[in-house]
């Protein structure tokens, strides 16, 4: 299991980042104040956890063995979106039993999706791992 | 690799597995027609999930005789791309709605909970289909 540490230590900063920014920006309100804030969030939300795919697929091949190039990054991109699927059920979870109140409708979603898949693309094409 | 190995990599593993994600579409283009999704809004639910069933198939074909082109993939990894692209392909389909409602004046999605729904019935599907399918013949 020492490609999970490996993938940790190395590129889970990343989404931990940008969960800590959400949380606290949560905490004080941001997204209420400047909702146009959200966007940009979710756009480095998908860069991050595709980062974070990427990286984890990468070092994965000590236990699955060779992954072509081009699987790793369509992988790395398709794990981000599926994440984000995962990523507004518990959005609407948490409406729903803890009325958390943070998801603002459908337009809300769909843009959230949006840019999150936006942000793993740009990740997806440009970065390659050495 | 040029582009005539991936054009008859496509169409390998399209006259393979096309059907079932035509045959879900078929269903939801009659759906539509006679306005069966209005009648029994209830029938989204099995309609999505069959489509997640049906996509991911597709994919796992697509990819295992992809292999041709792109060198061997590790099964594990073929179940796991194959189930995240299902995952991507319920989110462009949403999309897809939501910009025929928004600008053709369609009213195909019926709010939040009914996407969340969409979503979740998608990946179900495809979880299902990656649990229990096994190919047995060798690619093509």
């Amino acid at each position: 299991m020492d490609w999970v540490l490996l993938t940790l230590f190395e590129a889970a900063w990343a989404p931990i980042v940008i969960l800590q920014f959400y949380f606290v920006a949560r905490g004080m309100r941001l997204f209420g104040y400047l909702p146009s804030l959200d966007r940009p969030t979710h756009l480095i939300g998908g860069i991050a956890i595709a980062y974070f795919f990427g990286v984890a697929i990468h070092h994965s091949q000590k236990l699955t063995g060779k992954i072509p190039a081009p699987i790793q990054s369509l992988l790395a991109f398709t794990c981000a979106g599926t994440t984000m699927i995962f990523w507004e059920f518990y959005e609407n979870i948490s409406d729903y039993m803890l009325h958390a109140r943070t998801v603002r409708g459908l337009e809300d979603t769909i843009s959230d999706l949006f840019f999150g898949l936006a942000g793993a693309l740009v990740l997806s094409l440009f970065y390659r791992k050495r | 690799m040029n582009r005539k190995h991936f054009f008859e990599i496509f169409v390998i593993a399209f006259k393979e597995s096309a059907w079932a994600p035509l045959s879900v579409v078929g269903v939801y283009a009659l759906g539509l027609t006679f306005h069966l999704f209005d009648k029994f809004p209830p029938l989204d639910i099995p309609t999505h999930f069959m489509g997640g069933v049906a996509i991911t198939y597709f994919y796992r074909s697509v990819i295992r005789n992809s292999q041709r082109m792109v060198g061997d993939i590790p099964l594990l990894i073929q179940v796991i791309l194959a189930f995240t692209c299902t995952g991507v392909t319920t989110i462009l389909w949403e999309f897809y709605e939501y910009g025929f409602d928004r600008f053709f004046g369609f009213h195909m999605m019926r709010g939040l909970q009914d996407t969340i729904t969409d979503l979740a019935m998608g990946l179900l599907g495809a979880l299902v289909l990656s649990l229990f399918y096994r190919h047995r013949s060798k690619p093509v």
